[in-house]
C-alpha cells in the first residue's frame, strides 16, 4: 500500500512541467529547516481564552498579552493533555489522536517568489488523499465519510474520511494582536465543532449570515463584530467591514489539501474577515452535486479512469480525485449504478480555477514513508485586494496548522504564532536564493 | 490596722499572689496569638457569620484544587486566620475587633454613593474589588507572608515563563492569582491599572 501511495505522489509530483518559480527546483539543502511544534488546542477559542476558565491569563489575553508569554515551550505537554478528553478543552476526543506533530520548516524567496517546504510525520500509514465521498445505496446518493470529530463517526456509523491539510495564516501587522495571538483570533464560540454553536436557521436569520448568504459560522476576526466579546452574530455591517479590509484589516489563509488540490499542483486561496472567504475568482474545487437532480454533476470517466467509480476498498490506495479536465464525464444516471459505489463529493479543476483565488497554482505534496512534504511557490508583490503582499524587505506574522488523519475544523495541530522575514529580520529569516 | 499593714502582714501570700498574676499575664502574652490563631479564630467560629458555601475551606465553590498550607502535604488547607489575620502579637487583636464588629462593620455598609450614581455591585463584588485594590496597593503582602518568590517551585513550565514575565512588568501576585478561594467575582475590567504620571492632569492643549 506504501509504494501504492509513493507511485501517487510520484505520479503527481511529476504530472507538471517543470517552469520558472518552480518550488520543487529549489535548492532545499541550502535552506535551513526550523523545526515547529504543532499542538492539538481542543475548543481553546477567542471567548473561552478570554473568560475566568483561561486561569490567570484572561485579563492578560484580553490586554492582548502573546500566548508564548505563558506557553512557551509547553506545546507537546498542552497538546497530549487536551487531545486525551482529561480537559474540559475537548468533549470529542479521538481515539488513538496525536496531541502533538513536528513540522519541519523552510523558506525562501527570490525576486518573484516566497517559496515554503514543509514536512511532517501523518498518523496514519497512508497519505491522507480520500475525502467524502457520495454513495449509492441501491436507490440514491448519500453522502459517505465524515471528518473524525463528527458523532456520526464518533458512534461508528460513519467512516472517518477527511484530507490531509496544511495551513498558512499570514498578516502583515493590519490585524490587532494577530502577532501575539495568532490563529486564536479567527476561532470562535458558534463556528463548527466549537461550544455554543447555534441553528442554521439562527444563522440564516442573521444580518450579517444572510447578506452572506451563509449557514454556518466559520472563522472571523474580533474586528467585524460588535460587542467586546466578539459574538458570532453581533456583526458589523457590511459597509463597516468593507472599510477594514480596504485598510488591510484581513488575514490571509491558504491552505495545501491533500485531495482538493494538490492532484492538480495547487493550494487553495481564502481571507479571513467577518468570515472564511474564498479570494475573488474560483478556488480549484467545488460541490459535485445537483441539487435539483439530487445526484453527482461528474463522475469518473471509465475511458481515462478505467471506471466510473470506485468502492470503500479502493481509497487511499489509488488517487480517486475526480478532476473535471482529466478523468471526469457529466455523470449518467442511468450508468448502471450498484449499492457501495462512491463518487467523490468535490470535483477539483485547475483550469476552471481563476482570479485571485488561483495565487497558489504551485503547491506539489508528495508522501513517502509516512511523510508528507509539501512545497509551495506564492509570488511576491501581489495587489490583490484580498492577498497580503509578500514583499522583499518585510516582516510578516504567520500561523501554521495541519489537519491530519481525517478530520476538518478545529481537528488541527497549531503553531504559535511567528513572524517570518524577507531579508528582514525576524523569527524565521528566508533564505535568499541566487 | 492600714492597708499597707496588712499587705506587710501577708505579705508572703501577696508575693506569691503577685507571682502568680505576673505568671498569668506573661503567659497570656505569651498564648495570646498561638492561641487565637489555633484554638478561637477557627474557620468553625468564622462560619457562625460567614456563609460556609461562600468562605468554608471545605466548601470554596471556585476552589479546583485545595489551597495547601503545607508545601506537598494534600490534606492542608490554608484556613481563614493563615490569610486573614495577620502575624505579630498586636495584630491578632484584629480577631477579636472584628469579632465585635469593629473593623468590618462599616464596610459592609451599603456603597449609598454608588447607588445615587446608578453604580451599584453586589456587596460581595464591592469586598472583593476592595480587597482586589488593597493587594494591588500593597504589592499582595498577603500572599507574600506565606510565598517567598525566590522560593517558588513551578511544576510546568507556564508557571516559569508567567512569572518572568510578572517580575519584568513589575506585576502583583494578585493581577494573575484570583478567584483561587472564595466565590467567584469577576475581576472588573479597570483594575490593577497603575497610576501613571500623567493621571489627573489636563492634556497639553
Amino acid at each position: 500500500m506504501k509504494r501504492i501511495a509513493l507511485a501517487i505522489g510520484l505520479a503527481t509530483f511529476l504530472a507538471g512541467p517543470a517552469f520558472a518559480g518552480d518550488p520543487v527546483t529549489v535548492d532545499w539543502s541550502s535552506v535551513p529547516t526550523k523545526n515547529i511544534k504543532l499542538f492539538w488546542p481542543g475548543q481553546s477559542t477567542y471567548q473561552w481564552l478570554r473568560s475566568p476558565a483561561h486561569k490567570r491569563a484572561n485579563l492578560q489575553t484580553k490586554e492582548g498579552q502573546a500566548c508564548v508569554a505563558c506557553h512557551k515551550g509547553e506545546e507537546e505537554e498542552m497538546g497530549n493533555k487536551l487531545v486525551s478528553g482529561d480537559h474540559a478543552l475537548e468533549p470529542m476526543p479521538v481515539d488513538g489522536k496525536n496531541g502533538l506533530i513536528n513540522l519541519k520548516f523552510q523558506v525562501a524567496y527570490d525576486k518573484e517568489d516566497a517559496y515554503f517546504r514543509f514536512q511532517w510525520k501523518t498518523l496514519n500509514d497512508y497519505a491522507g488523499t480520500a475525502h467524502p465521498y457520495w454513495r449509492y445505496n441501491g436507490k440514491e446518493w448519500k453522502a459517505f465519510g465524515h471528518p473524525k470529530l463528527d458523532a456520526v463517526v464518533q458512534d461508528g456509523e460513519q467512516p472517518g474520511i477527511y484530507e490531509d491539510r496544511m495551513s498558512m495564516m499570514i498578516d502583515d501587522g493590519s490585524v490587532p494582536m494577530y502577532a501575539n495571538q495568532g490563529c486564536w483570533l479567527t476561532c470562535h464560540d458558534g463556528e463548527r465543532d466549537s461550544p455554543d454553536r447555534p441553528e442554521t436557521s439562527a444563522v440564516k436569520a442573521n444580518q450579517l449570515f444572510a447578506h452572506l448568504k451563509k449557514k454556518d459560522v466559520r472563522k472571523y476576526l474580533p474586528s467585524t463584530r460588535t460587542d467586546e466579546n466578539a459574538s458570532w452574530d453581533k456583526g458589523k455591517t457590511p459597509e463597516e467591514i468593507a472599510k477594514i479590509k480596504a485598510a488591510g484589516g484581513f488575514l490571509d489563509l491558504m491552505q495545501w489539501r491533500g485531495h482538493r488540490s494538490n492532484p492538480v499542483g495547487m493550494s487553495d486561496d481564502f481571507y479571513v474577515l467577518e468570515y472564511r472567504n474564498s479570494d475573488a475568482g474560483k478556488n480549484p474545487f467545488s460541490k459535485n452535486w445537483d441539487k435539483a437532480k439530487k445526484a453527482p454533476k461528474y463522475m469518473f470517466d471509465a475511458k481515462k479512469f478505467g471506471r466510473k467509480s470506485v468502492l470503500f476498498e479502493d481509497i487511499r490506495k489509488m488517487p480517486t480525485t475526480l478532476i473535471r479536465e482529466t478523468n471526469a464525464v457529466a455523470f449518467d444516471p442511468n450508468a448502471g449504478w450498484k449499492e457501495g459505489d462512491l463518487i467523490p463529493e468535490y470535483v477539483v479543476s485547475r483550469e476552471d480555477s481563476k482570479g485571485s483565488a488561483k495565487d497558489n497554482d504551485r503547491s506539489k505534496g508528495v508522501w513517502k514513508d509516512g511523510v508528507w512534504t509539501v512545497v509551495w511557490a506564492r509570488k511576491l508583490g501581489l495587489t490583490n485586494p484580498d492577498d497580503k503582499a509578500l514583499k522583499v524587505g518585510g516582516v510578516y506574522s504567520f500561523g501554521f496548522a495541519t489537519h491530519d488523519d481525517n478530520i476538518t475544523t478545529r481537528g488541527h495541530h497549531v503553531s504559535f504564532p511567528m513572524t517570518i522575514g524577507f531579508g528582514a529580520k525576524a523569527d524565521i529569516e528566508a533564505t535568499m536564493l541566487k | 490596722m492600714d492597708i499597707f499593714d496588712l499587705l506587710f502582714k501577708y505579705r508572703k501570700a501577696v508575693n506569691v499572689a503577685l507571682g502568680v498574676v505576673a505568671v498569668l499575664i506573661v503567659s497570656w502574652v505569651i498564648a495570646y496569638e498561638p492561641v487565637t490563631r489555633n484554638f478561637v479564630a477557627q474557620d468553625a467560629l468564622c462560619n457562625y457569620c460567614h456563609l460556609a458555601s461562600e468562605y468554608n475551606s471545605d466548601e470554596r465553590l471556585s476552589a479546583t484544587r485545595p489551597h495547601l498550607s503545607v508545601v506537598d502535604d494534600k490534606t492542608s488547607q490554608a484556613t481563614c486566620v493563615d490569610c486573614h489575620l495577620p502575624e505579630g502579637w498586636w495584630n491578632t487583636t484584629y480577631a477579636y475587633t472584628h469579632f465585635l464588629s469593629f473593623t468590618d462593620l462599616f464596610g459592609h455598609m451599603r456603597d449609598r454613593d454608588a447607588e445615587r450614581a446608578g453604580d451599584w455591585i453586589p456587596p460581595r463584588a464591592a469586598e472583593a474589588y476592595r480587597v482586589r485594590d488593597a493587594m494591588f496597593e500593597n504589592d499582595s503582602n498577603t500572599c507574600r507572608s506565606c510565598h517567598v518568590e525566590a522560593e517558588i517551585r513551578f511544576k510546568r513550565e507556564r508557571g516559569v515563563n508567567a512569572h518572568k514575565l510578572a517580575l519584568k512588568e513589575e506585576k502583583t501576585c494578585i493581577e494573575c492569582h484570583n478567584n483561587l478561594v472564595h466565590r467567584p467575582v469577576d475581576v472588573r475590567e479597570d483594575a490593577f491599572k497603575k497610576a501613571s504620571p500623567s493621571d489627573g492632569k489636563e492634556p497639553k492643549s
